[in-house]
């Protein structure tokens, strides 16, 4: 099976998403256009929801003051599985589980960056990134490397037992040039003599210089990329369980 | 070696040498982190939803500490069996939509409340281990599946519908 075409019978990916950030953040006159790209959307994404993100003002000899600041639009399809997120400073798509393949999540992501596009005007980007976070789960007491092939390592000498875990890379990405974080998070169980983690794997590249449809074709490279960087974090132990 | 590799990268600064990557992040590598974190949750509805979860979890936990009659009128408080009932529903993550909040029952228990548009449900998690369900709307409507019940595939059914129709 080339990691080009990978496709499992149960994939463990809870959400796949697809980000596209612009270099700055916009007015908060273009919420109406971005209401506007909802209307258009309605028919497939009938829940909105506002995006607000919060900051802190610090001054001296004044108490810390918190400004809420609409940033943008959540647009959710009325099963809830497909989220677009319509920002004032970029455009996110989700596709929660379950996750079909990468032509159907891409196409539609595509579609509705398009329109996103349309009504916020000209913008420079400043990022994109393809994030695939799986959730894996295994019998409780079972080492770790008999799933995973990256993993923290304790030496034997010392005890084996978690607690929790979160660990954090970060990896240079040669052509294109780009960065992935992969974060590794132990989940609480779910299931009675289960453990389960998430395998979160985020890859940004440079969108500088390209046009839309490079973008769109770049974004499609990413597909081996991410492909590659998951079947060798996983053993085939871990392959078998969603085969 | 690796590790000189990795700190010399930076796609998207505006040099790629170690000094130029030191002057730009080192000032404050804590609050790097910070942000890249909560860019990286903004940027997810599944890790949104398991940090809400996590909420949720930790207020049903804290249900605990309330005690009897806190309510004037002779409420009992939560016990072990009614918390123990919510926080394994809300862990095995049965509805896709999460309460928008986990409170004391006046009926002895936990109670889940949960909001879709102008609809409301409200989950108890009796202290003698049984479950209540309300189904209801803003109007003042009561819904007909109002149910007492031990089967909690059934009261998910129900509430789905309820929420989503």
């Amino acid at each position: 099976m080339s990691s080009d075409t990978l496709h499992f019978e149960k994939a463990p990916i809870v959400e796949a998403v697809i980000a596209i950030d612009l270099e700055e953040m916009l007015g908060a006159d273009c919420l109406g256009a971005l209401r506007e790209l909802g209307e258009q959307l309605n028919t497939s994404y009938p829940t909105i929801e506002e995006i607000r993100m919060g900051e802190f003002e610090f001054g001296l000899g004044t108490q810390p003051k918190q400004v809420e600041t609409q940033i943008g639009y959540f647009f959710k399809s009325s099963d809830g599985k497909q989220i677009i997120h319509a920002r004032r400073n970029g455009f996110g798509f989700s596709r929660l589980a379950p996750y079909q393949d990468w032509e159907t999540f891409t196409a539609e992501a595509r579609r509705t960056w398009t329109m996103y596009r349309k009504v916020i005007g000209p913008v420079k980007l400043r990022r994109w990134t393809v994030r695939y976070i799986n959730k894996l789960s295994w019998p409780a007491g079972e080492p770790m490397e008999k799933y995973l092939r990256v993993y923290p390592y304790i030496p034997e000498d010392l005890p084996q037992e978690l607690g929790s875990c979160f660990m954090r890379l970060q990896v240079p990405l040669g052509s294109p040039q780009g960065l992935l974080t992969q974060q590794l998070v132990a989940l609480p169980p779910e299931q009675p003599g289960k453990v389960a983690f998430l395998l979160d794997n985020e890859f940004a590249f440079s969108p500088i210089g390209l046009s839309d449809a490079i973008l769109w074709e770049q974004i499609d490279l990413a597909r081996e990329i991410k492909n590659r960087f998951f079947v060798n974090s996983i053993t085939d132990k871990m392959k078998e369980a969603f085969s | 070696m690796a590790t000189a590799e990795v700190l010399r990268f930076s796609p998207f600064g505006p040099g790629n040498s170690l000094r130029s990557y030191s002057a730009t992040r080192s000032a404050s590598p804590l609050r790097v982190v910070e942000k890249e974190m909560l860019r990286s949750t903004a940027n997810s509805q599944y890790l949104r939803r398991v940090q809400r979860l996590e909420v949720l979890i930790e207020q049903t936990k804290l249900l605990s500490q309330i005690g009897a009659n806190w309510d004037s009128y002779g409420a009992e408080a939560p016990n072990i069996t009614s918390i123990t009932s919510a926080v394994n529903f809300l862990i095995t993550g049965k509805l896709d939509l999460l309460p928008i909040r986990a409170i004391q029952s006046a009926e002895g228990g936990v109670a889940l409340s949960f909001a879709a548009g102008e609809k409301r449900a409200l989950l108890e998690f009796l202290n003698s281990g049984t479950v209540d369900l309300m189904l209801y709307d803003n109007l003042g409507n009561l819904s007909p599946e109002f149910s007492e019940s031990d089967d909690i595939e059934k009261v998910v059914s129900a509430i789905h519908f309820h929420l989503t129709r």
